[in-house]
């Protein structure tokens, strides 16, 4: 998209250098793929070029997984099912 | 124009079965779309209450109360989300207003908690040392012991899988506010998590 001056935005946006500071706010959503797609490519740009971005990128997805992995889940008592079961047969 | 008694009774008798069979199938689509839930909530109430008694309840009166408010609930929209809003909510007014101490986590109860289950996920695929090194129940410490708002965000990011945006909506908070905690809960958890790989020797630098 280019403006009256002759700027061209979208060429700016995907060019321009990401400081440490906007990767670090991009961070959480980056792991979770919860970026646009203009700042995802920012932010893969930036971790290309940036190792301690990087590296801190990869813990997160690895603390990420850890707590995917390791936190056990519980299957709710049959107690527990049949008492709901029972509720929503009964009129209210 | 008058209604005979037999009429009446008639009448009655078809708006009770035509009551019948729209509670029917309130219950029928209340059991298809929130039922299924139910081991999600149960898990994350006995996160929140750390007592499977009180998860117990926790669950049960949550049921009860979305079917009473099952009409308001919006077709098509993610069910589990709003369960878990409601979940949250009695949580808060139940054990809040009792002066109980939600934050305050029991090591001893989360110690025997895990020490009943067998190691069921051994095999993650992962060759990696350090995340073999931790345990289940170490894992869970680690999380209780984080603030709780940096706790919430990552339970039910990492742990239930919602959105970012289901997420702001439960706690409340805007999306960037959610983007921040977990950036900061996921660092402090970390941190924890390596404290635990030293402890078992093993050099987390790498």
């Amino acid at each position: 998209m280019t403006d009256i001056t002759g700027f061209n935005h979208i060429t700016y946006e995907l060019t321009r250098t990401m400081n440490c500071t906007e990767a670090q706010a991009l961070m959480s959503a980056a792991v979770d793929g919860e970026l646009t797609l203009k700042e995802q490519q920012i932010f893969e740009k930036h971790i290309l070029e940036c190792e301690p971005c990087r590296l801190e990128f990869n813990e997160a997805k690895k603390t990420k997984s850890i707590i995917r992995e390791k936190i056990v889940r519980f299957k709710a008592p049959q107690s527990l099912v049949n008492t709901i079961l029972k509720l929503s047969s009964s009129p209210q | 124009m008058t209604t005979s008694p037999s009429q009446h009774k008639k009448n009655s008798a078809q708006k009770q079965t035509a009551l019948t069979a729209q509670e029917q199938q309130k219950q029928q689509e209340f059991q298809e779309e929130a039922l299924k839930h139910i081991n999600a909530l149960y898990n994350y109430a006995l996160h929140l209450t750390m007592n499977p008694d009180d998860a117990h309840d926790l669950v049960q009166e949550t049921y009860l109360k979305a079917y009473r408010f099952f009409d308001s609930f919006e077709k098509g929209t993610n069910c589990k989300a709003w369960l878990f809003k409601i979940l949250k909510n009695n949580y808060i007014n139940k054990f809040r207003k009792n002066a109980r101490e939600p934050g305050k986590v029991d090591y001893d109860l989360i110690k025997d908690f895990y020490h009943s289950i067998k190691d069921s996920q051994s095999d993650h695929g992962q060759d990696d040392v350090f995340f073999r090194s931790l345990m289940h129940d170490e894992v869970y410490q680690a999380l209780n012991s984080l603030p709780e708002e940096f706790k919430e965000v990552i339970q039910l990011c990492d742990i239930e899988g919602f959105t970012y945006e289901e997420i702001a909506n439960m706690v409340e908070s805007p999306i960037g506010t959610v983007r921040s905690r977990l950036y900061r809960g996921r660092k402090l958890l970390r941190n924890k998590l390596n404290d635990f790989a030293k402890k078992h020797g093993y050099n987390t630098d790498d």
